[in-house]
């Protein structure tokens, strides 16, 4: 009777089993389809990005975090712009009034010519798309910068400038060329300038809610590592000197921005330190990197930007609180591309 | 009995459908209508992503002692409960299950009074005690990231924290998430590159608008960090109070706590709008800061003498504001300060949430619903309920804000409307418009007779001083 009673149990049991996990994995691999917002009777099948269809306005004093997984908020109160927790409409509301420009300064010196086509191409795909954008170009090749078509409102404008043998004076001297230019160009044609590495490819969409006063970039390297590891520049004699114990984040060297003026303010910073740090005959341990840790860490950025706007995957992965990848690396080969 | 009917089922191997109830509703929402009908309508509106971190405790120890015999052959469908990314909906369909009178669906309105104060005292008590031991069985990737994650948050706070675990599938990837559920508090640790020591993050209140602009909770800022800011750029603040008629009898106490929680070691003008220039008291004031009364005409109506503030703040503008101050705050008289107010609530443009509507719908918000009104927001707009007494900004901004709604209220006037909650409800169509770069919790103008202490509420920085009404209004 037990034998017989533990068989039929088991049975039974077993192919509930098999009906409960064949439905919870069906509802697991669909369950993008299922999840509803407040107020909606009936699941909608949601979109890739879910924000591009309408949905109807939650409750937002009564909606908790969207993201409870993230920091939202710096210290000084200044948003970290993760997905989720931004309406695009409200936010291109009070944008599109404003009559706006953004300009993007890019650096294609030598051979990283080639890494422009994929950047400008992505860029009209997901880069402020229905705003006016100018494509700053700094290189020394002019006949190898590509023709792309670009959308209405949008062009590329090449500046020639001189190159150098090492790579990293080509990256630190970006600082020198962009408060440069502001003046000759900056200050009159653009609105906000965006300041990015350009072996990079726009992957999502990357739009106004970045724009702010000074905005900096989370390395994604280090996104939720302790201060202590934070590859600052720990010498006291260079100018990028932050000492141990200090410092709120680690931000990227290729993905800054923010009005002309604050840029200008912290180009024209970071250029200055550098040939300080020239004439005592040091240089940062990551260069300009280490150099606008510091401005930032002085002049604390208005808007912060989660690793998402850039991201490595093949180094990184793809880890939980990570929703969209806006900008991924490109990969290269560092030999063949430094220094020739 | 319980025990008994288990073991009654277990000889007619009609295990599950008896078993289900407590836990079914869990994994199977809309799919099974012929299981459980008076389950299925309490999932739908519980499919609230938000309500992810609370769920796991409520259903686990009350499916632990029925399922103990049979957990070795539940822990499989156990284990792939956890992942599907629906599971967030379960808590609100729970915790009516667990009542007798569970409303066959919950009206959205009633969830979010889960939250505020949902009482930590049921769930500390048996999550530790579980979780651990669920964890490392099923999850050996997330192992590292937890025992990283465990210890200091089980020092730092043993009884007031949990940990969920979920999954998402996202385009084939499986990845993982550690959450912490909101509890009234808890120290976030894991994944933040914020500096050490770690400002405590709130999870419990929205921290942001969604256009990005912060929610000025207690626990989000760091007051020296903001202090360093503001300190070098030599600023002063303008506050203005209006004191008409029998409203000087709170100046006193308006100044007195002014001076020990206001904007402590800035330059501060206190400007006194009054018909009684005799009645302002004197308060010795700290260094840097003065009051300068100014006279103005009173009205015979309150309502009148509300919606005229507008007006004179922006006459003085030009006179005063834009040479003498940078910002500009314009309070109530008829409050005192509790706590520290400070520069973290200066932005270009500041709104205040109405401590009585915070939490409520939007259907509830007391805007002006008459189209002919300057002051109309059409039913299903509007972001949130501000304050009429507690807004500021840069002095351009308020200039342009109390110009707008004077001219506004100028043309309701001249079409004989006057907008229910007067000068309250020109300003809320305005930061409707114009949407405010800080936006300041009630903990800034709170109610303590009339609203008591909420979870939510870690510190009520101005109170509203209690006064009667028939006396002090229209005399």
């Amino acid at each position: 009777m037990n034998s017989k009673t533990k068989d039929c149990l088991s049975k039974t049991y077993r192919d509930w089993l098999w009906v409960i996990l064949v439905l919870a994995a069906f509802l697991g691999g669909y369950s993008t389809y299922f999840i509803l917002e407040h107020h909606s009777s009936s699941p909608e099948p949601a979109t890739q990005s879910v924000q591009h269809h309408e949905k109807p306005k939650i409750e937002l004093q009564t909606a908790s975090q969207r993201r409870i997984d993230v920091p939202l908020l710096t210290p000084w109160l200044a948003p970290i712009v993760w997905d989720g927790t931004f309406d695009e409409d409200i936010l291109n509301e009070q944008f599109q009034g404003r009559n706006i420009t953004i300009g993007v300064t890019i650096f294609a010196i030598k051979k990283y010519v080639i890494f422009l086509k994929l950047f400008l191409e992505t860029a009209e795909k997901h880069f402020m798309v229905g705003y006016k954008v100018n494509y700053y170009v700094f290189t020394d090749r002019p006949n190898d910068v590509p023709k792309i078509p670009l959308q209405e409102g949008r062009k590329i404008i090449t500046l020639v400038v001189q190159n150098y043998s090492r790579w990293q004076d080509i990256s630190m001297h970006r600082m020198e060329m962009i408060s440069n230019y502001c003046h000759q160009l900056f200050f009159k044609d653009v609105d906000y300038l965006v300041c990015l590495d350009v072996d990079m490819k726009f992957n999502d969409h990357v739009g106004v809610e970045m724009l702010s006063d000074l905005v900096g970039t989370l390395h994604p390297g280090f996104y939720g590592a302790s201060r202590e590891t934070f590859t600052y520049e720990r010498r006291p004699k260079s100018q990028a000197y932050i000492p141990r114990g200090k410092g709120d984040y680690y931000y990227m060297g290729g993905f800054f921005g923010g009005k002309v003026q604050q840029v200008y303010k912290l180009t024209k910073a970071c250029h200055e330190a550098m040939l300080i740090d020239k004439s005592n005959r040091i240089e940062a341990v990551w260069h300009d990197e280490s150099h606008l840790n510091k401005y930032l860490f002085l002049h604390k950025p208005t808007k912060v930007l989660p690793p998402e706007y850039m991201w490595d995957k093949q180094l990184l992965g793809w880890p939980a609180f990570l929703r969209k990848m806006r900008m991924l690396a490109v990969p290269k080969n560092h030999a063949k591309i430094r220094n020739k | 009995s319980t025990s008994r009917s288990l073991i009654k089922l277990k000889g007619r191997g009609i295990p599950f459908s008896h078993f289900l109830p407590s836990f079914l509703p869990s994994f199977l929402p809309s799919f099974l209508p012929s299981f459980l009908p008076s389950f299925l309508p309490s999932f739908l509106p519980s499919f609230l992503p938000s309500f992810l971190p609370s769920f796991l405790p409520s259903f686990l120890p009350s499916l632990l002692p029925s399922l103990l015999p049979f957990l070795p052959s539940f822990l499989p469908c156990l284990l792939l409960s956890f992942l599907p990314s629906f599971l967030p909906s379960f808590l609100p369909s729970f915790l009516p299950s667990f009542l007798p009178s569970f409303p066959p669906s919950l009206p959205p309105s009633l969830l979010p009074s889960f939250r505020p104060s949902f009482p930590p005292s049921l769930l500390p008590s048996f999550l530790p005690s579980f979780l651990p031991s669920f964890l490392p069985s099923f999850l050996p990737s997330f192992l590292p990231s937890f025992s990283f994650f465990l210890p200091s948050s089980f020092l730092s706070s043993p009884f007031f924290f949990f940990f969920f675990i979920f999954s998402q599938y996202q385009e084939g990837h499986i990845s993982c998430t550690v959450l912490i559920s909101h509890s009234t508090y808890f120290i976030l640790e894991h994944h933040s590159s914020s500096p050490e020591p770690a400002t405590q993050r709130r999870i419990d209140v929205p921290l942001l608008t969604p256009w990005l602009a912060p929610i000025v909770w207690d626990g989000t800022f760091d007051e020296d960090i903001l202090n360093e800011q503001f300190q070098g750029r030599n600023i002063t603040i303008g506050v203005t109070i209006f004191a008409i008629k029998k409203y000087v009898i709170f100046l006193k106490l308006f100044l007195e706590t002014a001076e020990k929680h206001f904007m402590v070691g800035y330059k501060v003008n206190y400007y006194v709008f009054t018909d009684r220039p005799n009645d302002v008291p004197k308060i010795p004031l700290q260094e840097g800061r003065k009051i300068i009364t100014l006279v103005v005409q009173n009205y015979s109506r309150w309502q009148d003498i509300s919606m005229h503030r507008m007006e004179m703040i922006s006459n003085y503008c030009h006179q005063l504001f834009f040479k003498d101050v940078d910002y500009l705050v314009c309070l109530d008289v008829d409050m005192k300060f509790n706590d520290h107010v400070g520069v973290e609530m200066l932005s270009d443009l500041v709104g205040t949430l109405h401590p009585g509507f915070y939490g409520a719908s939007r259907e509830t918000f007391t805007y002006e619903r008459r189209p002919k009104s300057q002051a109309y927001i059409p039913r299903g707009k509007g972001d949130y309920y501000y304050m009429g007494g507690f807004f500021g900004g840069k002095v351009q901004q308020v200039y342009k804000l109390t110009k707008a709604c004077h001219e506004a209220m100028l043309i309701d006037k001249s079409n004989r409307i006057e907008a229910v909650w007067h000068d309250e409800s020109h300003l809320n169509k305005y930061l409707f418009l114009h949407k405010p770069t800080k936006v300041l919790p009630p903990e800034y103008m709170w109610d303590k007779q009339l609203l008591g202490w909420p979870a939510f509420l870690r510190k009520m920085r101005m109170l509203a001083v209690p006064k009667n009404h028939a006396k002090i209004r229209n005399k």
